[in-house]
């Protein structure tokens, strides 16, 4: 029943958090037997104070007795100071190892092209620290719980096994009793986690869908949807308490009957002498002082920490779950051709196609333009190109090789992809300008930053050594473009595709780049923000729809209205734009 | 100000259950009282069973006390949980909505507003519950601690004494404990600022090949992470172990005192019993602290709210819609963000069943001009009428009924392909849905998905253009008099383009359109353009007329430098 709550998958990471505690596991045990001291005797003491002390006319010997309780009061505080930093080899690691695995799973998903929103990253790394404040609960309270209520059963049944008789069967039926009671509970609670879970999600998709609900005067609908999510939650929340409110039933049959039954059955226990005063009282000194409170905590505080730690862990585990690794073959590229051949991907299997028969071959060193109205699928080529997608039918090869089989090293070294949102990260100039190429020498640096004419901004970020902190707000869009520029002529890349990537820089900036990179040597693919950018290239691709055509600049202003429409000569003739273009284009 | 509305905010959640909640506070104190009594009926049993009297009585009345504390509990239990779950959909649902009203200049980021709702809403609403539960258990620990004096003055005065030492070792933990907090909070906010960083970078990590550099980079604050942690764990074990060690060392010298007093004749044997529960009820305050520090986080949460809240809803208007064929007038109309102009003394008619164009330069303000009409943005200065009668004199929901949008970016909510295009529309039928779609040409494509219109929105990966066209359908499928595209079919090829433009003259013919236009084919198509330039209107004319203005055509070509190549172009005409 447990298994619900803490599945296989959870278990497993659980123990992968844990892997290495046992050393920490082994002397928090060994502690805890001194931290139970106090449990063990304190009925026991109570009774000998009063039996053969404060009852019996020698107060000071009742008052040695306390003092030797007091004692173990301060062995158990002993115990307790020793084995924190023990607690924290447990729990700091665990929360590291969460966070790693986070971390990694993550970013490798990212790179998998599945990357996730804010948002969700927010929600993971509150859970990873939920996992060690839960943890770090539960081994605070559940742990000397546990030792506590073996010691007060075993210091009872020492001090008087009638009594023990009479008290610990009710106690240990309920306590039997509890993970049956458990176990609907932990159900009820993993609901409820999941309800609060569906109520972000439905939250989060209205609030960020606002503007569009607003312009559709769909508020009503949209505030229902919410509010039905919420009031499942609240709903599931009160059933929650209703299956919690059996733990008031079983401390009130399992904690306080036990007592009752004692205080019944005392009178004859005590007139037959089976039972002294003392005794009595060290008795119920056990029930109310030890084994009620622990009754209470066990289903209420702990139950619920497992619980939540439980679902926690297990979400966890399905989202940090590590991407299968693509296979490669070890094949090498001959050569820097790039060939597109019958080239066709769609978003899914039932989408329709984006790049539909796309044939063409880029000679080693030449230029390409790739031109086309926004969201026609550009990028889409250009992830193609770099074999960071999987073409439905064709291929991209290069060098013979499809670039998808390539290994990664390989192919990353050899073709160099840069997006529009240029990432320029927290670390040196330096390290940001041999991203792609760790053994470029400063000269190479030299080289490049000349070429781009980005000497200016490196200076004024302090040189190579110049740190950056916050990229983000440090540096404008087309600075950071500029610095990634740079990076990628450094690059050993004998293949750049420039995806909008100087679409922040001036129209001069931008011809100085693409001139640089043009002198560089290697194949230069642009997907051209301007039209002039375009212009440079000798020859240009336009994609429009599933159709293409390829053609200089002169050609295709001839051929195509699309391409007479981007450049802004549009034609006359209403007719032209309703006219089916002919298929693919091939080079 | 801040707390001020928190204050209000929470009367307010307060009063909206108040009758639930003075029924919870009744519950709570007569608890707390039956609580009390347990220690001195479990003495008086226990004198009982010592004297060998008949227990009968004492040990009845303890049994009758101890079901009903258990049933108090019970229905407590029940009843705070619906309560609290009450008073959080109500406010949840309340924010969203007020959320959903604020205009786009108010709007707070959807992490930031999900937030809020998420996590200040609940903890707001059991505010007035922890708030009072909190009072009453402090009362009865203050009670028991008088049952302690009565008991025996000494023992009263023995746990008196520890108090101000427990507090003071409290205070001073958690004094230092928030430095250290702070620090590892800090820590914690950076790994997740890389984190997002590196996710900004997703692409570029991809095709470099660059993830485990990545990983390495992100984590390189985790140890720093680690001993913050530890120094919290250090702090804790200074406190903690003065705690347990002062906690017992009282409640042994209180035992000792009360030992001597039986020894003296002073408390019956059974007394003790009474004492130690006592004892425990009163040192149940100290487990109170962290509740305060509790109520101060839900406090600033609340206010949090309270400021969401504050944010000035745009007025309904108090008119029904009036009658008319769509014609809209703006006059005089000057929006402003932070202190700059975006839009001003912009006076614009759009004659009913029209075509405009509305084209200019990014940045210009077409899309703010067409925001205005439907009232997705109110201007600063100056009016915007729907067939005669000022918009934000009519009825939103009417209004917006009538005005209606479709965007380069559309969100899409809703949970099936027909649930999308309808949204917030059970009336429409599935041959009105079909219809719009097939009109917005995405007919197509959600043939091909499995199940059709009852796909799944969520299983179905679609492109940019795609994705357009069913925010064209949504817009399509809902009868209106104004059609507002705002560059909504920037995303498809010419030939899909020119098929929904179409679509628009047939299906959308006698209402007024208005679409926002980067493309000049796009512009051509419509009746009249209005040129938007710098945040006014530069002129409003047929395209094939303003054509001639070198200045107008370097709009459709991004690069500045383009004007002298497009000069060489014969004039155009437009039928």
């Amino acid at each position: 029943m447990r298994d619900r709550v803490l599945t296989t998958d959870g278990r497993r990471l659980l123990r992968h958090g844990l892997h290495g505690s046992r050393t920490p596991m082994l002397r928090i045990a060994a502690w805890s037997v001194l931290e139970a001291a106090p449990a063990l005797a304190a009925g026991w003491i109570t009774a000998q104070a009063l039996d053969r002390g404060f009852l019996t006319g020698r107060p000071l010997d009742g008052l040695l007795w306390l003092a030797a309780l007091g004692a173990l009061y301060l062995v158990r505080a002993f115990a307790e100071r020793a084995m924190f930093p023990h607690l924290a080899q447990i729990v700091e690691p665990l929360r590291d190892a969460l966070v790693r695995r986070l971390v990694d799973a993550t970013l490798r998903q990212a790179a998998a092209g599945r990357p996730a929103d804010a948002a969700a990253v927010s929600r993971l790394t509150r859970q990873a620290e939920s996992v060690r404040d839960l943890s770090a609960a539960l081994l605070r309270t559940a742990r000397p719980l546990t030792v506590t209520l073996l010691a007060a059963m075993g210091g009872l049944v020492a001090l008087t096994p009638t009594a023990a008789a009479l008290v610990l069967p009710p106690f240990l039926l309920a306590l039997a009793a509890y993970p049956l009671a458990l176990g609907a509970l932990q159900r009820r609670r993993m609901r409820l986690l999941l309800a609060e879970e569906q109520l972000a999600a439905q939250t989060g998709t209205v609030l960020v869908a606002a503007r569009d609900i607003v312009a559709l005067a769909a508020e009503p609908h949209a505030v229902a949807t919410v509010d039905t999510a919420a009031r499942d939650y609240a709903r599931i929340t009160a059933k929650v308490a209703l299956a919690g409110s059996a733990r008031s039933l079983l401390v009130l049959l399992g904690g306080y009957a036990p007592l009752l039954v004692l205080l019944i059955a005392g009178p004859r226990l005590v007139a037959a002498g089976a039972l002294s005063a003392g005794a009595l009282v060290g008795a119920a000194t056990y029930v109310t002082g030890y084994l009620l409170p622990a009754l209470q905590m066990l289903t209420g505080m702990v139950g619920g920490l497992w619980a939540q730690l439980g679902v926690t862990l297990t979400r966890l585990a399905q989202v940090s779950a590590p991407p299968p690794a693509a296979a490669a073959t070890t094949a090498v590229p001959a050569g820097q051709e790039l060939t597109v051949d019958r080239l066709t991907f769609a978003y899914g299997p039932h989408a329709a196609p984006v790049i539909r028969d796309l044939s063409l071959t880029v000679a080693p060193g030449e230029h390409l333009a790739i031109v086309g109205a926004s969201g026609i699928g550009k990028s889409t080529l250009a992830d193609l190109l770099a074999g960071l997608q999987m073409p439905g039918r064709g291929d991209v090869r290069l060098g013979g090789v499809p670039v998808r089989e390539l290994d990664e090293p390989t192919r990353c070294a050899a073709i160099a992809l840069v997006p529009q949102e240029a990432y320029v990260f927290a670390g040196t100039v330096r390290e940001n300008l041999c991203y792609l190429n760790p053994w470029a020498t400063t000269a190479d640096l030299d080289h490049s930053v000349a070429q781009l004419g980005l000497a200016e901004l490196i200076d004024r970020l302090g040189g190579y050594d110049g740190q950056l902190t916050d990229p983000g707000t440090e540096l404008s869009n087309g600075e950071r473009q500029l610095l990634v520029l740079g990076r990628v002529h450094v690059s050993a890349a004998r293949v750049v595709i420039l995806d909008e990537a100087t679409c922040h820089l001036d129209p001069a900036a931008e011809a100085q780049a693409e001139r640089a990179f043009a002198g560089r040597a290697g194949t230069l693919v642009v997907i051209a923000h301007r039209i002039a950018s375009a212009r440079r290239a000798r020859r240009i691709l336009l994609l429009d729809g599933a159709c293409a055509h390829l053609g200089s600049h002169e050609q295709l202003l001839e051929s195509s209205p699309t391409y007479a429409d981007l450049v802004g000569r549009w034609a006359p003739e209403p007719a032209a734009a309703g006219r089916a273009v002919a298929g693919a284009a091939v080079s | 100000m801040h707390t001020d509305g928190a204050t209000r905010l929470l009367w307010h959640t307060a009063a909206e259950v108040r009758s639930r909640l003075i029924l919870l506070v009744t519950l709570m104190a007569s608890r707390v009282a039956l609580v009390l009594a347990v220690p001195a009926l479990l003495a008086a049993a226990l004198a009982a069973v010592l004297g060998t009297r008949d227990t009968t009585w004492p040990v009845t009345w303890l049994g009758l006390t101890l079901i009903a504390i258990a049933a108090a509990e019970l229905t407590l239990g029940q009843l705070a949980a619906t309560t609290a779950g009450r008073s959080a959909v109500g406010l949840q649902t309340r924010t969203v909505a007020h959320l959903l009203t604020l205009d786009s200049r108010r709007q707070l980021p959807a992490g930031d507003a999900v937030a809020r709702v998420l996590q200040a809403a609940p903890s707001t609403a059991n505010l007035p519950l922890t708030i009072a539960g909190l009072t009453v258990s402090t009362l009865g620990s203050a009670a028991a601690l008088v049952a302690l004096f009565w008991i025996d003055w000494r023992a009263g005065l023995v746990f008196t004494l520890a108090v101000p030492v427990v507090l003071a070792i409290a205070r001073r933990f958690m004094s230092q404990t928030t430095d250290a907090q702070h620090g590892y909070y800090q820590t914690q906010a950076e790994i997740s600022h890389g984190l997002l960083a590196a996710l900004t970078g997703a692409r570029t990590i991809r095709a470099s090949g660059t993830v485990a550099t990545e990983i390495s980079r992100v984590l390189r604050p985790l140890p720093k992470l680690s001993a913050a942690g530890r120094t919290v764990w250090q702090l804790q074990r200074g406190a903690v172990w003065q705690l347990q060690l002062l906690l017992p060392l009282t409640q042994v010298l209180v035992l000792a005192v009360s030992g001597l007093g039986v020894a003296a004749g002073r408390i019956a044997p059974a007394q003790l019993l009474a004492i130690t529960g006592y004892l425990a009820i009163a040192s149940g305050a100290f487990d109170h602290i962290d509740t305060l520090f509790e109520i101060a986080h839900a406090r600033a949460g609340a206010g949090r709210l309270a400021d969401a809240l504050a944010q000035p809803a745009p007025a309904d208007g108090t008119r029904p819609l009036p009658a008319g064929p769509g014609a809209v007038s703006l006059r005089g109309v000057a929006v402003h963000r932070d202190g700059q102009a975006l839009l001003q003394d912009l006076d614009l008619d759009i004659p009913a069943d029209t075509c405009l164009a509305l084209v200019g330069r990014s940045g210009a303000g077409k899309s703010l001009t067409a925001a205005l009409i439907g009232r997705l943005l109110d201007p600063d200065s100056g009016q915007v009428t729907l067939d005669g009668v000022a918009v934000h004199e009519i009825r939103l929901d009417q209004l917006r009924r009538a005005v209606v949008y479709a965007f380069a970016q559309p969100v899409l909510i809703g949970t099936t392909i027909h649930d999308t295009i309808a949204y917030g529309r059970p009336d429409l039928s599935a041959a009105d849905v079909a219809s719009a779609a097939q009109a917005a040409r995405a007919d197509t494509f959600i043939g091909r998905l499995p199940g059709g219109y009852a796909a799944e929105l969520h299983a179905a990966p679609m492109s940019g253009g795609e994705r357009q066209r069913l925010g064209l359908a949504r817009a399509f499928a809902r009868p209106a008099r104004v059609y507002i595209l705002d560059d909504a079919t920037s995303g498809l090829d010419t030939v899909t383009e020119a098929e929904v433009s179409q679509a628009i003259t047939s299906r959308l013919a006698g209402r007024t359109r208005v679409i926002v236009a980067h493309r000049a084919a796009t512009a051509a198509r419509c009746d009249l353009v209005a040129w938007l330039d710098a945040g006014r209107i530069r002129a409003v004319a047929a395209h094939a007329d303003l054509w001639h203005d070198p200045d107008y055509r370097a709009v459709f070509a991004d690069s500045p430098q383009q004007p002298t190549e497009a000069t060489a172009q014969p004039e155009t005409s437009h039928a």
